[in-house]
Formats: structure tokens, sequence, C-alpha cells
């Protein structure tokens, strides 16, 4: 990545796509990992533990991700939308599982 | 905004994009994860590199070993009623009493736990001959020293606490996408494999880099991965919040929900503790292993639970990854059994048991020493992973400008060069200077420990300061003297300290004292190796 035009669109643009890595990779991962917490089948505490172990495979993956030819905007909704739908969800399920 | 500026994102090929990824999160990362290896892998041989940091133990521990031979002590029934007349007698107050009445083998030490007024864990060591308790070995006689256990503590949280745990976890969370991105930049990852071409400047750091990455990628991925489990809570609170909340009452509820279902409730009516012994004998009956500890939560109440717990011992705990203990908990009023864990059980469900192995696999508490050394080299090859990928940043870009950063890009570079001196070449002095600190020290200084690990510091920031001032070819060249030097002088410096030296540790079989003498003379050579090679460079 040449920054020769610095700050640029370009830097801008490249900005917001690692933030989109890693702060929407994290939210979905976090997210990821409260749905698990209401949903996996077992004591509370231990799908806590469950959720948080798989949430760093879903954060590497969403990092990832972000830095493949997706369109930028495209990258923020595709890791925002699902981490807020995960996130609903599990608040909604909470109490369910177990 | 040409077409070649738009690489690495969305315009450019998915192995363009992550081809920029791996060299910028690589790069940005590659001196602290550098620091992490380095000191992690040191941190394997953690118990030896404490032995030869503490030599005034020695001669104590060989005693306190011939003392259990000739006279064993005694029974463990009178080890654990000399340990509960002790905390009945000067500390009937505290919620619990942790014994350890004896080694796997019934003799060593009788020693005390509980948590005293100010909550903090504190130990009292009992005679296992008379039950009378002994005084504070002397302080001024043996060196205050962290030991090893500087590196344990450097590689996780950098001596820092919470932050520096955060700053560790981070790195560990971009080390993994590095080894993701770098694997799908990597075309021909088989056949590269097969291919070293030497003394090819850029091709063979290329090739370097490479080979150590796919030969132990499967340790490097796991050992990050497993690093960040073991603090995931702390890093990935989100659904431990969900169920739970925040806060200090959250989290004891948390983890007494995780843990051996709680506190028991206290009664009030007071009941005085029952004889251990029967407790011990069944415990150890139950699990299938030696006791190693009895613990009573709120003695002297009739709502007291007791707990007993297994020694691990060699051959079979090596077998296992999760490295728990057996453990046997009973009602002190009724004798009734509350619960059972067998050895390399997890106290709840999956999730558990796999956070249990996974803290095993990451500490390397199975399989033994063969397993230990196999650990010892594939940190170093990670080490080398970063060590070799930051110096390839830097020898692509010195015959060819790439101009990333516009007018500052020249400075960027420099700043790289340097970094990368001090970060590699410093942090090996920093390490070794460390254990020079240790003999170098008067052994009755105040906050001694303290100053050892100052030395470490001291050292780290002057090579950095010395990386900034001298062109990187000659602070390259001077930080590896000073590395060479102080690795293969190191056994000459215990000489001259304490009087001890190799022939002698082989002699008497003192294994660790000669390991961490051979391996810092092996670090040495390879720094001496480092130096002819930059010498011949130069040359030509």
């Amino acid at each position: 990545m040449n920054l020769r035009s610095f700050p640029s669109l370009a830097a801008l643009l490249l900005l917001s796509r690692v933030a989109a890595a890693v702060i929407g990779g994290y939210a979905l991962a976090a997210a990821f990992a409260v749905f698990l917490a209401a949903v996996l089948p077992a004591g509370r505490a231990e799908a806590v533990i469950g959720g948080m172990q798989l949430s760093f495979v879903v954060y590497l993956a969403a990092v990832i991700w972000a830095f493949s030819p997706v369109p930028l905007l495209r990258a923020w909704i595709g890791l925002l939308l699902p981490a807020a739908a995960l996130a609903a969800l599990g608040w909604a399920l909470r109490g369910a599982g177990a | 905004m040409a077409a070649a500026e738009r690489k690495g994102t969305a315009q450019g090929g998915f192995r363009q994009a992550q081809a920029w990824l791996h060299t910028w999160c690589g790069l940005w990362f590659s001196w602290l994860l550098f620091a992490v290896f380095l000191t992690g892998t040191l941190a394997v041989f953690d118990d030896p590199i404490t032995h030869w940091m503490t030599p005034e133990h020695h001669a104590e521990e060989a005693a306190a070993e011939a003392a259990a031979k000739a006279a064993p002590g005694a029974t463990r029934a009178q080890r654990l009623a000399w340990g509960m007349a002790y905390m009945a007698r000067h500390h009937p107050g505290a919620q619990m009493w942790e014994l350890w009445p004896s080694d796997a083998n019934g003799g060593g030490e009788l020693k005390v736990y509980w948590f005293d007024a100010d909550n903090r864990y504190a130990e009292a060591s009992l005679d296992p001959a008379t039950g009378r308790p002994l005084s504070k070995p002397d302080g001024h006689a043996a060196r205050a020293t962290l030991g090893g256990h500087h590196f344990v503590d450097f590689h996780y949280e950098l001596h820092a606490g919470t932050i520096g745990l955060w700053i560790v976890g981070i790195a560990a969370m971009a080390m993994l996408v590095a080894l993701v991105s770098g694997v799908i930049t990597h075309k021909r990852i088989f056949k590269d494999f097969f291919t070293f071409r030497p003394k090819k400047g850029q091709r063979s750091w290329l090739d370097a880099h490479n080979a150590v990455a796919v030969l132990t990628l499967p340790f490097q991925f796991m050992i990050a991965y497993t690093g960040i489990v073991i603090s995931g809570t702390t890093f990935m609170p989100a659904g431990k919040i969900l169920h739970f909340g925040t806060g200090p009452a959250a989290q004891a509820q948390f983890v007494s929900e995780l843990g051996e279902g709680g506190q028991p409730p206290r009664t009030g009516r007071p009941m005085e503790v029952p004889a251990l012994e029967p407790f011990a004998a069944r415990g150890e009956a139950l699990i299938g292993q030696a006791v190693r500890a009895v613990v009573i939560d709120h003695p002297g109440d009739a709502g007291a639970r007791i707990g007993v717990y297994g020694w691990n011992s060699g051959d079979e705990s090596m077998r296992r990854l999760s490295p728990t203990t057996g453990m046997a908990m009973f009602s002190a009023a009724t004798g009734k059994v509350q619960r059972v864990r067998l050895p390399g059980e997890a106290d709840g469900g999956a999730a558990m048991l796999a956070q249990s192995a996974m803290g095993g696999l990451h500490m390397v508490t199975y399989g033994g020493w063969g397993m230990k050394w196999l650990y010892f080299l594939c940190g170093l090859a990670g080490t080398a992973m970063m060590g070799s990928g930051a110096v390839l940043f830097i020898v692509k870009r010195r015959h060819r400008h790439l101009g990333e950063f516009g007018g500052a890009t020249a400075r960027v570079y420099r700043l790289v060069e340097a970094l990368n001196v001090a970060a590699i070449a410093g942090l090996a002095v920093a390490c070794v200077g460390y254990l020079w600190a240790n003999r170098l020290l008067p052994v009755g200084i105040e906050q001694r420990a303290a100053r050892e690990l100052q030395v470490f510091f001291a050292l780290w920031g002057m090579a950095l300061l010395h990386a900034f001032l001298r062109q990187p070819a000659r602070a390259w060249r001077e930080q590896l003297v000073a590395l060479a030097a102080l690795c293969l002088l190191l056994p000459v410096l215990n000489l001259l300290t304490t009087g001890d030296h190799l022939p002698a540790q082989l002699l008497r079989g003192d294994w660790e004292s000669a390991g961490v003498e051979l391996g810092a003379v092996a670090f040495g050579l390879a720094a001496t190796g480092a130096l002819r090679h930059l010498q011949r460079r130069t040359a030509r």
C-alpha cells in the first residue's frame, strides 16, 4: 500500500478498513460469545467459557475477511449486522439455555 | 490515487490484500512478539533458571533431601494433627485452613496456608518430626530473586499487570492474523519448504522466514491461541457480562459457578474440626492419588467442608493434557462425600475440560523433559520467525525504496532498523544481563529482586538508545559482540563469584545448573555466528 499522498482519501479508506477489521471484528466476536453463552446446552458459566473460547476464531476469520476484496461499506455492514443480530438473539434467549 | 495505491484493499486481489495485511500487521507487532517469544521460550525452563539463580539454596536442597531420607518424620495422621493444632492456636479466625502434610511419598515438608487479615495468602512451615513452627530462613543468607519466573511473568504481562496482559493479548491476536495471512500469501508453501538459498541476501531471509514458520506452523498457532484463551474471559468478557453483569460480586459469582460450587454456607453453629486423617484416607482411596493438601472451609462452623487434593505424580500425569489433580470434597459434620473429581477431569463440562487442557498445552505440564525441549526448540523457531520477518522487511527496502510513507519514509525505515537491533540483539543482551545482575549485585541489598529487574530493563533501554545513535550495521555488530561476550563468559562469571563450574556441576549430576550454562554458551556461539555473517557481508 502506497501512502505517497498521505493523508489522502486512500489512506482514510484504508484506516476505515483496519477499523472495520479490528473494531467490527471484535464486535462480531463478542456478539458470538454472547450468543453461545445464551444457547449452549450447559450451565451458564460453562456456556460463557465455551463461547469465549470460540469467539477468537470468529475474530480471526472476521479480520481476514475484512481484508478480502469486499467493498469497504459491505465489510462494515457484513460485520456489524450479524453482530447486532447475534447480540440481540443472545439477549433475548438468555436464561433459555441450560 | 494510482491503481497501485489501492493494492491491499478492495481493488487488489485477495492474495495482495493478505500480503499487505501480513507485512504491516507482522512488522508492527514483530518486536513485541520477539520479546514475548524469547522470554516465553526461556520460561519453559523457569525452574532450572531459578535453580541457577539461587546458588545458596543448592546446599539447603541437598541437606533437606538427605534429612528426609535419614528421618522421614511423623506419619500423615500426626502431621495433619500438628497442622490443625497450629492453625487453631495461631489463626483460629481464618476462613480457610490449607494443610500440606507431606510429599507424595509421605516424607518431606509440612506446610500450612491461610488468608491473613488483609486477605493475603500466608504460609508457615512446621517441623515434620516435632510439629513445632520452623523459623523463616535468614533472608540475608540467600539472594532474593525472581529467578526464572521473571521470564514467565514478562512473556504474558510484561511486569505491567492487567495492562501488560492486554498488550500481549492484542499482540497474540495480531500474530494469529499474521500467520493466516502469511499462509494465504505464500503461494508454494510445500515447494518452498524444501527451498533454501543461502548467501542470496533477501532471498535467503525469505527462505529462512518461510522455513521456520512452515515447519513449526501448528505449534505457533497452538501457542498463540491457547495463550489468548487462558486469559480469554479478560479479553472477551461479553458472555460473562450477559449472565453475571459487571463488578466484583458478579466476578465472584462467575468464579464460584465455574469452580467447586462456591463456598458452603456458614451455619453459625460452632463445631470443632474433626480429625482429618480419616478424611485424607478416604479421599486418597476415592481419587487414587497420594494426598497433597487437605483444605477446610469455615473451620469451627458446623457447615465446614473438607477437601482432599492429590499429588500429580510424574509418569501418570505426563500422559494427560489436563493438569488438574484429583479432589474429593466432604461435609465435615456428616462425613458425606459431596463431590469427587478424578485426576485430569475438569470441574465443569467439556468447555472447562478444554480450558484446562489448553492451559496444560500452553504451559507444557505434560510429556516431561523431552516435551519441554521440543517446546524450547519450537519456541526458538517462533522467535526466529519474528526476527527474520522484521529483518526481511528492511532488507527488502534497503536497495529499493518503496516510499510507503511519502517524505517520511526514510525516517520510518531508520526507526525500523533501530527497533530491529534493540528488539532482537538488545533484548537478548538484557536477558543474559539479568543473569549477570544476579551474580554481581550484592546478596544483602534491599529490594534485590527488583534491582535485578531494573538491570534487565535498563540494559534494554540502553540498547534502544545505542541503536538510534549508531549506524545500523555498527549497532548490530556492537550489540552482538556484547551478547556473545556476556553469554560465553557466563560460566566464568559464575566460577569467579560462587566458585561453581561446569565440570563440578556435571560431576554432582546438577543438570539444571549445567543446562543453564551450556544454554548460555550455545546462545553465545549463535551470536558469534551472526557476527561472522555480518562481517562477510560487509567484506563483500
